[in-house]
Parts: structure tokens; C-alpha cells; sequence
């Protein structure tokens, strides 16, 4: 490859003698001058020369200038500087900025000025050689964190997992005494004061949120194992409406559902049922004065080549939102604003996770007191045209 | 007056159970905490309907079914586990179909019991 040199001098004689000197000492030299310093700057920064050979003292732009705004735009070329002999502290001042290397204009011009380029030339492979060495491993470094970062999590999930199942049993057996102790108390006490009724009620649903932090702990810690089969997902979300309507009046909220009728994807139907009640739930509970969900069903062509696509199911709502400083915590199991309403927090944990084990994905985007959509993501396994 | 059998290790659980399903369902209630005085209990009693834990010392809930199942007196009785397990895989572990048979998870509320009661033995 030939190597491109620059030459910025404003002495006509000596740029074309440089040139000149240049191609002789080695025919891979390609060398071009400028006599003007503005217009050698921006036929630097235009055409990318490997090297600079530039004068030090030219009128308008002065050689220590051109370098300057090369170092500004970030333009990192090879630059040397053409000095008079007997102005070392040119040359100084030169290298302070960022310069290669210089050469002085004497008798040994000639002899000097290939060692010079070469030089330079090394000098500018070994520090992209550095720089890209040090980008790999920081890369590498990330890299090797986060893979750590996820050895650590899965450790835990396992160790969890066993371990939850454990203490769940151990704790939902004093759960249910403490639930049948006090219903039995409500039935004795049914004349009892105002504050005692309440104190029972409060105690009860205390004991059935505590049941329902277990179930869901099992739920995020110790995933069934899917059984995947095809699924429409308008069947499920239709299903998962009508059991939400069972569960909860859905006062002054209106549903409103567009699909794309033709997709199927492979998924455990119960799993992805969980999925949609958790965020249905979360939209229905951001709207307690009421307020519209839209459930919109669709795909995409991830990537062209291969023609791999997704499928989406997009559940947006009119509820209160959510701050932005919240959004990366949302799903950190436990994470709740819901605390005096029975909320776990794990909602969208085990959403998360299901969706991963799927090899599908879960996106937020939300705005304060304008609404919130939660896009369902999952690997598309068919789609009909017929 | 039908009558329900408890049989679970976890005595307060049967006490409250028992008087709840007096009161509520009013249903005749007796309780046997000993798995292996089980049987004796269901002779004495002549249950209609017996409320079984899964996971007790001694036998569990599932062997306690299978003998249940094969012994001509009690085969006819029809039974609901009552459990603190919650996973399918775990009750499969003691030995169960979990499709095969009505499960109820601890806690339970009492309404739920009686209703899942009565629907089983009308
Ligand atoms: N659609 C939404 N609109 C507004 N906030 C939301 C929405 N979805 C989630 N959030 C916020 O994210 C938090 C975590 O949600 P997640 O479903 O994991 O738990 P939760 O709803 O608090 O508890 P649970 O799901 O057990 O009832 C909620 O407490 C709430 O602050
Ligand atoms: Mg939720």
C-alpha cells in the first residue's frame, strides 16, 4: 500500500523539492504539496494522508496552528514538522501539541527525512496497536463482569430455589394456623367492637399477603419447568381477561384489543397467562379511577438475513406511570410501590423470567401520570397468510 | 350431620379447622393427628369425607391414600389433600398425580373449604 504523505509549505521551491527527495528514496512514497496552510488543513482533513510534513512558519495558518486544529477535530495523523535549522525549541513546542516529530531543513534533509517518516510511521501503528489492545480489554474486562455478574445471579437463583421451597412449606403450615385462628376468632367474635373486627380483618389479610410473597418467591426462585406448545396469543390474552374479570370488577375500565390474527408462537400456555395477569393487574391497578388498556398484537422482522422475526404483544394503559429514576428497578424482585395494598413486588420479576426462559424479553416505557406500555416480546413460530 | 375427618400433623391447624367447620358448614368434625392411628380413626368414625395433609412424619398423605384406595371399606370415601405444598412437581415427589386428585394449598380460607366440601360429597 502506498503511503500517502502530505506536504504543507508555503515556499513553493522547497515543497516540490521535498516531493521530489520523497519519491526517491522510496517509490512507495505518494507525495502531494500545498503552498497554502488553510487549504493544506482541509485537504488533510479531507483525504486522510498517512503522514504531515508541514512547514513551521507560513503566513495565515502557521504550522503550529494547523496541528492545533487537527488535534481539535480529533485527527490523529502523523505530523512532522519542518523546522529551521538552529530552532530546536520550535521543535519543543511542536511536540508539546501533539506533533510526531521533526526535521530540520539542512544539509542531511535529504538522509533524514525517510527515518523520520518511518519513525512516525511506527510510532502511529504501536499507539493504535495500544489503543485497540486497551479497548479489547476493557471490552473483555466488562465482558468477564457481567458474565460474573449473571454466574453469581443463576447461583443464587438455584441456591434459592431450594431453598425457598423449603421455608415455604415451613412457613405456609403456621400461615394456615394463623389464617384458621383467625377466622375462628371472627366466628366467636362476631359482637366484638369496631377496632377488634378491624384488628382481625387486618391480621388476615397481613397472613394472606404473607401467603401470596411465598407463592410468588417460588414462582420467581423455582420456574416450572415450560411445556411449550403452539398458542395463539389472542386466545390467551382472551382467557387471561375473562379470569381477570373473575377476580376483579373492572370498574370504569374499558378494553380495547387489535390482533394480528395470524401469528402462533410456541409457549407454556399457564406461564404466559402469569406473564399477562401480572401486567394486566399492574395496569389495572395504575387506573383506580378507571381509564383504557389496549392490548395490541403484532410482529417483526428482527433481522433480514435470516428472516428471524418476533412477535409482540403490547399492553398499554392510561394509569399514573412511572418515574424514570424507578424504571431500571422495576424488576429487582421485592421492588414495590404497593406495599399498603398487598403488592409483593414480584410481579414483574417472575414476568421477567418467565419471558427470559422463553427467550423472549419484557420492555417499559412509561411517563408520569400519562400511562405506561409494557411490550411483550417472544421468538415468533408461524405465521399464516391463508 | 355429614362428617369430615382431619387428618393432619399440625394439631392447631385441625383445632381451628374443626371448630370453623362446625360453625360454617356444620358439618360433624372429628380429628386425628397420628397418620398411624388413621385408620382405627376411619373405622370408628364412618367419615364421609376425609381432609388429608401431604407431608407428615411417619406415613404421608399419599401412601395414606393408596391404602385408602385399596382397602374395600374406605375406597368409597372421597378425599381432599390439604397441603402446604404448592408445587407440582413437589407433590409428585410424595408420590401423586396432582391431576388425579382435588388439592387444596395451605393456608386455606374456611369458605373455600366448605365450599370445595360440599361440592364433594353432594
Ligand atoms: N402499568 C404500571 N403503571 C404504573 N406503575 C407500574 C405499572 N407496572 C408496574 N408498575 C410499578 O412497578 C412496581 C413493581 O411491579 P410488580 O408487578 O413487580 O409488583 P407490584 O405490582 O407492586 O406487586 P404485585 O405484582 O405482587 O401485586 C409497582 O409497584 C409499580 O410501582
Ligand atoms: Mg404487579
Amino acid at each position: 500500500m502506498p503511503v500517502k504523505i502530505l506536504i504543507i509549505d508555503d515556499e513553493k521551491d522547497h515543497a516540490f523539492l521535498t516531493k521530489t527527495i520523497l519519491e526517491q528514496v522510496d517509490n512507495n512514497y505518494q507525495a502531494d504539496f500545498v503552498s497554502d496552510s488553510r487549504e493544506g488543513l482541509k485537504k488533510a482533513i479531507e483525504e486522510r494522508p498517512h503522514v504531515i510534513l508541514c512547514d513551521y512558519r507560513m503566513p495565515d495558518l502557521t504550522g503550529l496552528d494547523v496541528l492545533r486544529e487537527l488535534r481539535k477535530a480529533e485527527i490523529d495523523i502523523p505530523f512532522i514538522v519542518v523546522t529551521a535549522s538552529g530552532s530546536e525549541k520550535v521543535a519543543v513546542d511542536f511536540m508539546k501539541e501533539g506533533a510526531y516529530d521533526y526535521v530540520v531543513k539542512d544539509v542531511a534533509y535529504g538522509e533524514t527525512l525517510q527515518a523520520v517518516i518511518e519513525k512516525s510511521l511506527d510510532k502511529y501503528r504501536m499507539k493504535k496497536d495500544k489503543e485497540r489492545l486497551e479497548t479489547e480489554v476493557s471490552e473483555a474486562y466488562s465482558k468477564l463482569k457481567e458474565t460474573q455478574k449473571e454466574l453469581i445471579q443463576s447461583e443464587k437463583l438455584a441456591a434459592l430455589g431450594t431453598f425457598s421451597s423449603g421455608i415455604a412449606h415451613e412457613v405456609k403450615n403456621p400461615l394456615a394456623v394463623i389464617l384458621g385462628g383467625i377466622e375462628f376468632l371472627e366466628l366467636t367474635l362476631s359482637n366484638a367492637s369496631g377496632d377488634t373486627k378491624m384488628a382481625m380483618t387486618k391480621i388476615k389479610e397481613a397472613t394472606l399477603r404473607a401467603d401470596s410473597i411465598i407463592q410468588g418467591l417460588l414462582k420467581f426462585a423455582k420456574p416450572s419447568e415450560a411445556e411449550f406448545t403452539l398458542l395463539k396469543p389472542e386466545d390467551i390474552i382472551n382467557e387471561t381477561l375473562a379470569l381477570m374479570k373473575y377476580r376483579c370488577p373492572l370498574k370504569n375500565i374499558e378494553i380495547k384489543t387489535e390482533f394480528d390474527q395470524d401469528i402462533g408462537i410456541n409457549a407454556d400456555k399457564n406461564q404466559i397467562q402469569q406473564v399477562l395477569f401480572n401486567i394486566l393487574m399492574n395496569a389495572v391497578e395504575s387506573m383506580p379511577q378507571g381509564g383504557t388498556i389496549t392490548i395490541t398484537t403484532g410482529t417483526w422482522i428482527n433481522d433480514q438475513n435470516t428472516g428471524q422475526s418476533s412477535c409482540f404483544i403490547k399492553i398499554k394503559d392510561t394509569g399514573q406511570g412511572i418515574s424514570q429514576d424507578m424504571l431500571p428497578k422495576l424488576f429487582e424482585p421485592f421492588f414495590t410501590t404497593k406495599r399498603d395494598k398487598k403488592g409483593t413486588g414480584l410481579g414483574l420479576s417472575i414476568a421477567k423470567t418467565i419471558l427470559d426462559n422463553h427467550n423472549g424479553n419484557l420492555l417499559i416505557e412509561s411517563k408520569i401520570s400519562k400511562g405506561t406500555e409494557v411490550r411483550i416480546i417472544l421468538p415468533l413460530t408461524r405465521k399464516n397468510k391463508e | 350431620m355429614k362428617k369430615v375427618l382431619i387428618i393432619d400433623d399440625e394439631k392447631d391447624f385441625c383445632f381451628f379447622v374443626k371448630k370453623g367447620l362446625e360453625k360454617v358448614g356444620k358439618f360433624s368434625v372429628a380429628v386425628c393427628s397420628n397418620a398411624k392411628e388413621s385408620f382405627k380413626e376411619i373405622t370408628r368414625f364412618q367419615p364421609d369425607l376425609i381432609l388429608l395433609d401431604i407431608l407428615m412424619p411417619e406415613i404421608n398423605g399419599s401412601q395414606l391414600a393408596i391404602e385408602l384406595k385399596k382397602n374395600k371399606e374406605t375406597q368409597n370415601i372421597p378425599f381432599i389433600f390439604v397441603t402446604a405444598l404448592i408445587s407440582y412437581d413437589e407433590i409428585e415427589k410424595a408420590g401423586l398425580n396432582p391431576h388425579d386428585h382435588k388439592i387444596l394449598t395451605k393456608p386455606v380460607r374456611l369458605s373455600e373449604l366448605v365450599t370445595v366440601i360440599n361440592s364433594a360429597i353432594s
